[in-house]
């Protein structure tokens, strides 16, 4: 099996196979991070298709300087990023009435549901709503974070405590 | 506070569902082709308005073509019934009428009365 540097270089060749190739690798990895944020197979699937999308015109410019997961996750995490904003906005104006079907995990006796947990990532600050992204729906270590963020892995430890201390607070007072 | 955290990463979700990838390129291609489509279209339009523009813009310029140098100034009555527009030059009428008279004189047979008004427009040429 080709690795992606060369499936890239093949599709700035011009071999569009290529790609198809490139996504089919990754394409159950990117699905299944986003359905960890929305919890919906179907908008999951569209937000993947906006990130293969993306890089179907800028993989044309990949200059091979990172590895290309790294690269894939940047751009997942622009695009999750852009959704958890949309989505806390949508929550704010009422216009999302679906009712929710978050799961209440009786084993851990949370009284918050996946939603509820969600929203409340929405409305930490962006770094740490990155990190906090990156180490729930990805367990990524601090070290990938780093490299796929561009801050140090001490930053990214206190972004991520900070974050969990916000949003213990705010789900633990809904 | 780190039970809440073990919490939190165990919000995941079981992902594991596959997609199906063939459906998934497919829509995926359909939205490149259309998203190319719209690109041709938005640069034709941008083209269409920029050869409008510098067409409109050259016109403008172009001094053999502006609206004044299209109406005809020079208003001519057709008529020229005004007294100011009658075309008199006097020399001209007499020279007609000299020459009539000396058709008519010549004519009947009038040659020494034709010789006096020859004599007689001489003169008055002359300013005498």
């Amino acid at each position: 099996m080709q690795n992606d540097h060369d499936l890239i270089k093949e599709y700035q060749n011009g071999n569009i196979s290529a790609y198809d190739q490139l996504i089919k690798n990754h394409l159950s990895n990117t699905v299944g991070f986003f359905f960890n944020i929305t919890g919906d197979r179907m908008v999951a699937e569209d937000l993947a298709q906006d990130v293969f999308f993306k890089l179907y015109t800028h993989l044309k410019k990949f200059r091979f300087e990172s590895k290309f997961s790294t690269y894939l996750y940047r751009v997942k995490l622009n695009a999750a990023n852009s959704w958890l904003k949309r989505n806390k906005w949508k929550n704010i104006l009422h216009l999302d009435q679906a009712p929710d079907t978050g799961e209440r995990d009786t084993e851990l006796e949370q009284e918050w549901t996946r939603k509820e947990l969600w929203d409340a990532v929405a409305k930490l600050p962006n770094k740490q709503r990155k990190v906090v992204i990156m180490r729930i729906a990805k367990e990524m270590p601090y070290k990938e974070i780093s490299e796929v963020t561009g801050m140090t892995e001490g930053t990214a430890k206190v972004n991520f405590h900070h974050a969990v201390r916000s949003l213990k607070e705010w789900l633990n007072n809904d | 506070m780190i039970d809440f955290e073990k919490q939190i990463m165990k919000a995941q979700l079981d992902g594991s569902e596959p997609t199906n990838a063939d459906d998934f390129l497919a829509k995926l291609h359909n939205r490149v082709s259309e998203s190319k489509d719209n690109r041709r279209t938005v640069l034709t339009s941008l083209c269409m308005i920029i050869v409008v523009s510098l067409m409109t813009i050259t016109q403008f310029r172009d001094k053999s073509i502006q609206t004044e140098f299209l109406s005809n100034k020079e208003i001519k009555n057709p008529f020229e019934t005004d007294f100011w527009n009658i075309y008199s030059d006097s020399l001209e009428y007499d020279q007609e009428f000299f020459n009539n008279m000396t058709y008519i004189l010549l004519d009947e047979g009038y040659v020494w009365e034709t010789i006096e008004l020859m004599e007689r427009f001489k003169l008055s040429k002359e300013g005498l």
